[in-house]
């Protein structure tokens, strides 16, 4: 059976309280997950009290501020603060998001829980380890595959066939779709996840790509593909707005098409 | 995990099926959109008629053919679709096994209860044969 609730030393105590200056004004209270593994026997709920005027706009901004003037201890992921890079994916009150792209003022209380991607095993507070999420982004030979000599320049592509690219090409691998999907969470060592397949699903459809039936070969199989229950939570909750529940739809549909050619295993 | 499950680097390596059980599933639903249709339609027309209204029912080939055809359908259908959720929930590769064998034969036997009773209803005998139940 999967297990369905947290196994023993990962359920969070209450942890230490960081109360604001008195007379601060729009507090915002930060209900921050912290478990360093190699010191810690339990998780721990940390809380920060932070006027928002202290900080910019974004949660990230507000992290920021409580590692560098609150509690130098905690730990999360960063880089670009713009949404592209994908490091600081979390989860930011109860959903996958990029603390750099969410603002607190799109929370709806005062009291903002924030959490390691869910069923991942973390490294420290906020920073899971992601190394099954890359082998399988890694499995599904994320580079162009052509029969064709190269060209001398670039190899052409038709608008319309660019257009196929569009809202596949943009992931950023910042794993919110995967870690939110419960099918990942029950059967990944298996289940290749929504963002390897939407990145999948980017190559199958690229008009340069010859290797579309060994692609699909490849993905063929009641685990790695077909674990997609169309359940949506990728979709719902991809920063960039994609929609990777779509892109496995297309590439079940590939599966049964015509077009398809089985190779020998 | 499937039993003997082949990984590389970490990832499972394909096991080149899945395409025909994710046809035969949307298949069979489609199937029974119309099918569960025509029976409820029919369970509305045939609630507190008689005995012998029913039986003349049954007698009718295509009814009997069309019902035989629900159920083999529908628990098929039901086997396929179980067997989705027993492998989502259950990772134990003797328990999953165990799991799903009960599953088919439960599924098989209620296909086959269902064809033997439409069948003796719709060459006019009584569901039991004489010596069984009432």
């Amino acid at each position: 059976m999967v297990q369905l609730t947290l196994p023993k030393g990962s359920k969070p105590a209450k942890g230490k309280v960081h109360k604001a200056a008195p007379g601060s004004k729009d507090v915002k209270t930060y209900k921050v997950y912290r478990y360093d593994p190699e010191v810690d026997a339990d998780p721990r709920w940390d809380t920060y009290e932070v006027p928002t005027s202290d900080h910019g706009p974004m949660l990230l901004d507000a992290l920021i501020h409580i590692k560098n003037t609150i509690d130098p201890t905690l730990s999360f992921r960063r880089s670009c603060r713009e949404g592209i890079c994908g490091s600081c994916s979390m989860n930011i009150d109860g959903r996958n998001t990029l603390a750099c792209t969410k603002g607190w003022d799109e929370c709806s209380s005062h009291n903002i829980t924030i959490a390691p991607l869910p069923h991942q095993p973390v490294v420290k507070d906020l920073v899971t380890d992601l190394s099954l999420f890359y082998a399988q982004y890694d499995s599904i030979q994320p580079y162009l595959q052509s029969d064709e000599p190269d060209p001398e320049k670039e190899r052409l592509q038709t608008p319309a066939e660019r257009e196929k690219l569009d809202g596949l090409y943009e992931c950023i691998l910042c794993a919110c779709c995967s870690t939110s999907c419960p099918s990942y969470w029950w059967n990944q060592e298996e289940y290749l996840g929504p963002a390897a397949l939407l990145q999948s699903y980017r190559w199958i459809s690229d008009s340069r790509d010859d290797a579309t039936q060994k692609r699909l070969d490849d993905l063929e199989d009641p685990f790695k593909l077909y674990r997609c229950h169309t359940i949506m939570n990728c979709a719902q909750v991809c920063p960039k707005g994609l929609n990777p529940a779509k892109a496995i739809a297309e590439t079940k549909k590939l599966m049964v098409a015509p077009s398809r050619k089985k190779q020998a295993a | 995990m499937s039993d003997a499950a082949k990984f590389k680097n970490n990832v499972k390596v394909s096991e080149r099926h899945g395409a025909g059980e994710w046809a035969t599933e949307r298949v069979a639903l489609l199937a029974l959109i119309p099918l569960g249709l025509w029976l409820a339609s029919t369970a509305f027309t045939l609630a507190g008629a008689s005995y012998e209204v029913v039986l003349a029912w049954f007698a009718n080939g295509l009814n009997a053919v069309l019902l035989g055809l629900t159920a083999v359908v529908f628990f098929g259908f039901a086997s396929l679709a179980w067997k989705v959720i027993i492998e989502d929930y259950i990772h134990k590769p003797g328990t999953k096994a165990a799991l799903i064998a009960v599953l088919n034969l439960v599924c098989l036997v209620l296909a086959a209860a269902s064809i033997f009773f439409i069948t003796r209803l719709a060459l006019g005998s009584a569901p039991l044969p004489a010596g069984f139940g009432a």
